[in-house]
């Protein structure tokens, strides 16, 4: 993130979701250089989003560069001969929209959010960027300071998110999965200008890009601008594909985190599939059956029936190639941190041995369904959408199977995966031992 | 039942405000108020099969006792752990088995009861935010988990180093003002809660002349009018207690704490005085002022430019006014490496400075007018988004014109008008500064603005 923002991002109303239909269409366009288009015209609202998504991410690093692709992000809004400085925040802004851009472990995204007369001059200003930055050593340093700050304060200053750290650091051995997106702080400060030019050119090419809009706007003459824009950029070799795979885990990781924190936690990763295995929608299930809301299994028994917990969370992770299913639990003063792992280690081990119930397996089916459809309310959620399915399993049109996807998971699925993926052998435990304040702390270590 | 609403004040209104080149058409509005004074205001919009319920009641950390800070945070929060005729997880289960949401928090000026579900399970959502909203039992077992389970989250803040910073700076500018505690309270005043003093809170707060009920989403207002009507119709008005607050003292000169945290690697800073409410009449010059100047909605202001992209001394730096009933604080928030503490804290006093001093330039001021007057009716796309920016013109004491004249509003501001705020707000000579970092690195480099007080993070 190049920055968070405090605006909820939630724009137009405009898709219908009725009986497990979805009724937003997607038009897809090929440009001949390798560059897929995809359009989701809507006219409820008089704006459009242009998102630019480029498939690289921290998967795409290696070690010595790890953080690449974020300081990159950073590095795209320095400005190009054209549009030299912050002309292009400027110019989104002075039309009463916003701009701003993501990276993630398997992708980097830039979007605008513009009135439809300005859809033209964002597109040319894309294409500008995507090839004609300008990159010398006064923006790398001026930004790789930033960058600095911002590892600081979201990563170092957080126990929880340090904690993540810790744990994918120790979940992969192989996988590039294994770094934080914002990369290590000693690579942060080595990277050379030498490597971003590398990277630009190898993985912001055309051919390494799609582009999504969502909005008002005429779709033939939107061809026909983004063929004007971005049809004569060139093709690129296609970036080195990632050929690590992570070997599977057999046995149990159990890690010791100590730093400056107030209350001891435990963070726990499952090795589970990448996005496109039928296996991760009942494994999303499993997910809702323990943490989604208070009458969840595990907010119920650790935060409410034994105050044990101050906070429990979790997720299946989906990315690309396979990732974690988290579980993290924050004790309440004075609670005893191995009886809260003891007690997430039995709920997730029940959903291996003993069936969930009809109406906990209708309720998963009801939030999932329910969050799905909140998330494509705007052309933002509708556009993010359709880009992460199109990263995560390779086909954007995935979307349209998800609700019956979801409608189709059985309480034996759910068994089914949690014994498979949901074991001992496959986990990696993270313990955060509170420890008295000292001059040097993780942070610091990693300079 | 229609027969019970009163229609004296019965207001339907459509509002079609200017969005960027053109208009947006809001979806429609209707606003009733019952006989016991609850104002109920549906927002229509049928395009998802959605429904968002926002009931408001005027009763937030502001309207706190003395030495009970966080009462009404913490009487937000039992209002959903049993009823009469529910226990707290059964009212959880309701909600969450219909995949809807429920929550319920106080901010400084009110209590928020929110629920969202698909339109289909209107009637459960309606049911269950009555229920909770009319017949919290307020058992003791749940208070003692409550308040365990907020001392807890108490005890977690210090890890926040930003939270630290600013719960510190709202204590060193409010003092015994109802603004200079946390919402949440102060580990003496939760363990000092009883159940008497909720149920007075309740009692005194939760009544339908102090309440708004927001309904937005796939509804028909008047059948939505008429239920609510009779889910709301045992709900007795009563008499709401002025408050008598004194208002704090302006700093004098630059007043400075410094929060030792020995293991810091980064300086968290917030330093400013006292802003201005709403309803000022300078609040659009003020929108236009801030953007110029620090506003977090802007990439291309002064302290983003200055700051942060030309001398990359921080990833974040803006300057914030609190909204409030009363006026809250203004201040300039940033974080940045120890060693440059002194440097980027002197970079923003600069900039803030010669922001009071000298007029902005023709583009900054173009570009400022434009950015408002087409971003603010794109914020107002969703209904949940119209709803909220509705609860604000009840709560803050708005004409309903505010949301359909904002654009207008904002072109007619003027840059001497610009000058006039930004001279009234930003007094570099008097600020209260609070600083968290480790001390050993910053504290010679801090004494340069002024005289530091230090303490230890243990204390807070």
């Amino acid at each position: 993130m190049r920055i968070i923002s405090i605006i909820a991002v939630l724009l137009a109303v405009a898709m219908a979701a009725q009986s497990g239909e979805l009724a937003f269409p997607v038009e897809r366009h090929m440009l001949e250089n390798g560059m897929m288009i995809l359009l989701i015209p809507d006219y409820s609202c008089p704006s459009v989003t242009i998102q630019v998504w480029y498939e690289t991410g921290s998967r795409n690093e290696r070690p010595g560069i790890t953080g690449i692709s974020h300081l990159f992000e950073h590095l795209m809004f320095k400005g190009t001969k054209e549009f030299p400085g912050n002309t292009f925040d400027k110019l989104i802004e002075a039309s009463g929209g916003y701009d701003n851009a993501w990276t993630w472990v398997d992708n980097t995204a830039y979007y605008e959010v513009v009135p439809p007369d300005k859809l033209e001059l964002v597109l040319k200003m894309e294409a500008d960027r995507s090839r004609n930055l300008t990159l010398d050593k006064e923006n790398l340093s001026s930004e790789r300071n930033v960058v600095i700050n911002e590892r600081l304060w979201s990563i170092d200053n957080s126990p929880e998110n340090s904690m993540y750290e810790v744990l994918i650091n120790n979940a992969f051995v192989a996988h590039p999965y294994r770094w934080e997106v914002i990369g290590f702080m000693s690579d942060i400060r080595a990277i050379t200008l030498e490597d971003c030019l590398e990277y630009y050119r190898i993985h912001y090419a055309p051919n390494n890009g799609f582009l999504i809009i969502s909005g008002d706007f005429e779709p033939s003459r939107v061809v026909k601008l983004v063929r004007k824009y971005f049809g004569p950029l060139k093709a690129e070799k296609a970036p080195p594909p990632v050929t690590s795979v992570e070997p599977e885990q057999k046995g149990e990781k159990k890690i010791d985190f100590h730093r400056a924190a107030q209350l001891p936690a435990v963070m726990t990763g499952y090795k589970i599939p990448g996005g496109g295995d039928p296996d991760m929608v009942p494994l999303q299930v499993a997910a809702k059956v323990l943490f989604d809301g208070e009458s969840s299994r595990l907010y119920r028994r650790l935060v409410y029936e034994e105050q044990k917990a101050l906070t429990v969370e979790g997720d299946a992770e989906v990315h690309h190639d396979p990732h974690l299913f988290y579980v993290y639990a924050q004790a309440t003063a004075g609670s005893d941190i191995e009886e809260i792992k003891k007690i997430s280690f039995e709920e997730v081990d029940r959903l291996a041995t003993d069936p969930i119930s009809d109406d906990e397996l209708q309720k998963a089916k009801n939030q999932m369904e329910s969050d799905f459809i909140m998330g494509l309310q705007s052309n933002v959620g509708r556009a993010n959408n359709i880009g992460m399915f199109e990263i995560n399993t390779d086909n954007y049109s995935n979307i349209y199977k998800y609700l019956d996807e979801i409608q189709a998971v059985t309480a034996e699925d759910v068994m089914r995966v949690a014994g498979e993926f949901l074991t001992a052998r496959k986990r990696t435990v993270v313990t955060l031992w509170p420890e008295e304040r000292k001059q040097a702390d993780a942070a610091s270590a990693d300079e | 039942m229609l027969g019970k609403i009163l229609l004296s004040k019965l207001v339907l209104f459509v509002i079609c405000v200017g969005a960027f080149a053109g208009d947006v058409k809001l979806p429609p509005v209707t606003e009733r108020t019952l006989d016991n004074g609850l104002s109920v205001v549906v927002v229509e919009n049928h395009e998802l099969p959605i429904v968002y319920m926002k009931m408001v009641i005027v009763a937030g950390s502001l309207y706190d006792p003395q030495e009970l800070g966080g009462l009404a945070s913490f009487s937000a929060d039992m209002i959903r752990k049993g009823t009469k005729t529910r226990t707290a997880v059964e009212i959880a289960e309701a909600i969450d088995f219909v995949g809807g949401s429920l929550n319920s928090s106080a901010d400084r000026d009110a209590i928020y009861v929110n629920a969202r579900v698909l339109v289909k399970h209107f009637d459960i959502a309606l049911g269950v935010l009555s229920d909770i909203v009319l017949n919290p039992v307020f058992d003791e077992d749940e208070i003692e988990r409550k308040r365990k389970k907020t001392l807890s989250e108490i005890i977690q803040s210090k890890d926040n180093p930003s939270r630290v910073c600013a719960n510190a700076f709202n204590e060193m500018l409010f003092g015994a003002h109802p603004y200079g505690h946390p919402p949440i309270g102060t580990r003496e005043s939760v363990s000092a809660i009883t159940k008497d003093d909720i149920i007075n809170f309740y009692d005194t707060y939760f009544r339908p002349n102090n309440s708004i009920l927001v309904i937005a989403g796939d509804i028909e207002p008047i059948d939505a009018v008429a239920r609510i009507a009779d889910a709301f119709r045992d709900w007795q008005r009563a008499t709401i207690p002025d408050l008598s607050i004194t208002s704090p003292a302006m700093p004098e000169g630059h007043e400075i704490l410094l929060i030792d945290k020995p293991d810091a690697t980064q300086t968290y800073i917030r330093f400013g005085n006292f802003g201005i409410t709403r309803d000022n009449d300078d609040y659009y010059p003020f929108l236009v002022m801030n953007y110029t100047l620090g506003s977090g909605v802007s990439f291309v202001n002064r302290l983003m430019q200055q700051v942060r992209d030309d001398a990359g001394l921080t990833y974040d730096i803006r300057t914030v006014n609190e909204f409030h009933l009363l006026p809250g604080a203004y201040y300039c928030n940033t974080f940045t490496e120890n060693d440059s503490t002194l440097k980027a804290v002197n970079a923003a006093i600069g900039i803030m400075k010669d922001m009071a001093e000298n007029e902005v330039s023709d583009d900054e001021f173009k570009n400022a007018v434009s950015f408002w007057s087409g971003f603010y009716p794109m914020m107002l796309e969703t209904p949940s988004q119209v709803a909220n920016e509705i609860i604000k013109t009840e709560v803050y004491n708005l004409p309903v014109s505010y949301i359909e004249h904002f654009a207008k509003n904002i072109k007619k501001v003027k840059k001497k008008d610009i000058r006039r705020i930004a001279k009234k707000l930003i007094d570099t000579d008097n600020m209260v500064f609070v600083v968290v970092s480790n001390a050993a690195d910053v504290k010679d480099d801090l004494q340069k603005l002024g005289t530091v007080t230090v303490k230890n993070i243990d204390e807070f």
